[in-house]
């Protein structure tokens, strides 16, 4: 842009703009004219939110009553039941041997108790 | 700056602020309107505030730029609900006025700045329609002055081609 007034391609875009300028010219709407609409659209914006607020503030407060009324419920029907519940394989924690687990071995007492085997005298 | 100094200011540079909200909006009349008023009314309610470090106008026309970007995300997603206002600006913009008149030169010339990048056609509008300054365009468009330059060198280099295909010299000159 050093001499834009000396090249020939910046007069001729200076014609074509200035051209457009002219026909955009017609177009243009009064000043006032926006500035009495923005008050609208102010105006019109803050109502648009006030409603969304109060629209959304209902919404939430139904929903938390819900929320309550659901976990009250849930509360009546799942204590009994978890107290009852039994995992379905629960059966494989168990083994034969689990009281040498659970149990503490005494002096003079057998870790297995010994059965003495019955002889058949008669036989004999 | 207080309210009225700033109500005088946009009134004094309504007609240039209008000029390039039509270019921000693809040149639609009531999308350019719509940008508009958003902008004052972002800057007369304090959202848009003037910190004096740019111009006036430059500081404006970039409010300007950004709403239009904003109305047009806006469009994108659906947000852009119609209403019954906007709906008479849309009868009331079929005025002739607006017609398109493809054998215009004016036209034409529209079509062709169409064809280049964003940029290129920002700061072009800036320099030429607008009558700035190469930096107070890049200060516009938020560039650097440098990329400014080469936008405008680009942007002149493909009118011109544009304007050497399509015989424009001739009909200048006539």
């Amino acid at each position: 842009m050093s001499s834009p007034n000396f090249d020939p391609d910046e007069q001729r875009l200076r014609i074509l703009f200035q051209g457009l300028k002219q026909k955009d010219a017609r177009r243009i709407p009064e000043f006032s004219a926006i500035l009495s609409r923005t008050g609208k659209q102010s105006s019109r914006r803050y109502a648009g939110q006030s409603a969304l607020a109060l629209i959304g503030s209902v919404l939430l407060f139904l929903a938390a009553i819900y929320a309550v009324e659901e976990y009250g419920k849930n509360q009546d029907v799942t204590d009994p039941s978890i107290s009852q519940w039994q995992s379905p394989t629960a059966f494989l924690l168990h083994s034969p041997d689990e009281r040498f687990l659970t149990s503490v071995p005494e002096f003079g007492k057998p870790l297995i108790p010994f059965t003495q085997p019955s002889i058949n005298t008669e036989a004999l | 700056m207080n309210l009225s100094e700033l109500r005088s200011q946009l009134g004094q540079l309504h007609n240039k602020s209008f000029g390039w909200a039509l270019h921000c909006c693809s040149n639609d009349r009531m999308m350019a309107e719509e940008a508009l008023q958003t902008t004052y009314l972002k800057i007369l309610e304090g959202k848009a505030t003037f910190h004096g470090r740019s111009g006036f106008r430059t500081w404006l026309f970039a409010v300007i730029r950004h709403t239009a970007i904003e109305l047009y995300r806006k469009k994108r997603w659906g947000l852009f609900f119609s209403n019954h206002e906007e709906q008479e600006m849309a009868v009331e913009a079929e005025d002739p006025h607006t017609e398109f008149d493809r054998n215009d030169l004016e036209e034409l010339f529209r079509g062709a700045l169409q064809t280049l990048s964003e940029r290129q056609r920002g700061i072009l509008h800036l320099v030429f329609y607008q009558d700035m300054t190469l930096s107070e365009a890049a200060a516009v468009l938020g560039i650097s002055l440098g990329s400014a330059r080469t936008h405008y060198e680009r942007g002149k280099r493909n009118i011109r081609r544009w304007m050497e295909e399509s015989n424009v010299v001739a009909e200048l000159r006539s």
